[in-house]
């Protein structure tokens, strides 16, 4: 994919590497030569510049590009400015980061694509984790869902879903199982494992011990989700 | 009981899903050979197998401590890289 990223502080920059490490065409903007010079050998173009310019924005061709991703967080008037500008050239899909809430109401009311906040976001992942220690991994589907990840309790060892009948008696769908195999070198030593994904189980999969159950819940009922044993 | 037989016995438990079991045993046979490489190793093994990566770590990184040049070493480093990359 080729995606532009407009400011090269903490988030910019890491979001910049991580789309190079897994192959995409980024372009970098930044006013910081220091910062934009890190990305002269790997991205397709690492430009100095002030993107308030909507002359340097047109030069990036956004309506060509997969993404443009503005991540101008700490000058509320300029992320603004250049999200106006982006849309005015016709860019196809903009991300923008916001700083605060009221950044964000902005962004969203002049109809950018996605607005990310990833301070508060982050922040929210951590409080999740210490508010459901049990939980593997979250994600939030619409606003009163989440599929979870949760390691099978003991008492499902053994059991095939049918038997558990979770649908009926916790309101829970398990549409995955996280299991990890064994792997055996060719003199049959243990070498380390494999973990695949059963997805979606048949109602006759039976739980094995330690496995993962990936698990679709309303919010209000993880907490007794978290009470399996 | 010998420890190439204990590790077999893990081994069959481990092929079985039996994980309980075969930690169980290990952590006994670990009593009488604290420092036991394969012994080690099995359990780091055991342990992500269990989806208890914290303890699998800590394990292995006491193999690579004991025996830096071991047996298992170029085993432990690749298990290793694994916590490096995630």
């Amino acid at each position: 994919m080729q995606v532009a990223v407009i400011g090269l502080g903490r988030f910019g920059f890491s979001l910049a590497d991580i789309l190079i490490e897994n192959g995409h065409e980024v372009l970098v903007v930044d006013k910081d030569e220091k910062l934009v010079q890190e990305f002269e050998n790997k991205a397709r173009e690492a430009i100095v510049g002030d993107a308030t310019d909507e002359s340097l924005l047109r030069s990036l061709g956004p309506q060509n590009l997969d993404a443009v991703v503005v991540a101008i967080g700490d000058d509320v008037e300029a992320s603004v400015l250049v999200c106006i500008s982006l849309m005015d050239i016709g860019a196809r899909y903009i991300i923008a980061k916001a700083e605060n809430d009221r950044h964000a109401k902005i962004l969203k009311k002049i109809g950018i694509h996605k607005v990310v906040q990833p301070e508060r976001d982050s922040a929210k992942a951590v409080a999740d984790h210490i508010m459901h220690p049990k939980l593997f991994d979250r994600f939030y589907i619409g606003e009163d869902h989440s599929i979870i990840e949760i390691k099978s309790p003991k008492s499902f060892w053994g059991k095939t879903l049918m038997e558990l009948d979770l649908r009926r008696k916790y309101n829970v769908l398990v549409i995955a199982i996280k299991r990890r195999e064994p792997m055996f070198d060719s003199s049959g030593e243990i070498k380390g494992f494999k973990e695949h994904l059963i997805a979606p189980p048949s109602p006759n999969e039976q739980i094995l011990e330690h496995d993962v159950l990936i698990v679709l819940t309303s919010n209000e009922n993880i907490k007794e989700v978290e009470r399996w044993q | 009981m010998k420890i190439k037989e204990i590790v077999e016995e893990v081994k069959f438990y481990i092929m079985n899903h039996k994980y309980e079991k075969a930690e169980e045993l290990i952590k006994k046979a670990l009593e009488e050979h604290p420092n036991n490489e394969e012994l080690l190793y099995n359990l780091a093994v055991l342990y992500e197998l269990m989806h208890q990566d914290p303890k699998a770590e800590e394990i292995y990184r006491r193999i690579l401590e004991i025996y830096p040049e071991g047996k298992r070493h170029k085993d432990v480093e690749e298990r290793l890289k694994r916590f490096e990359e995630s």
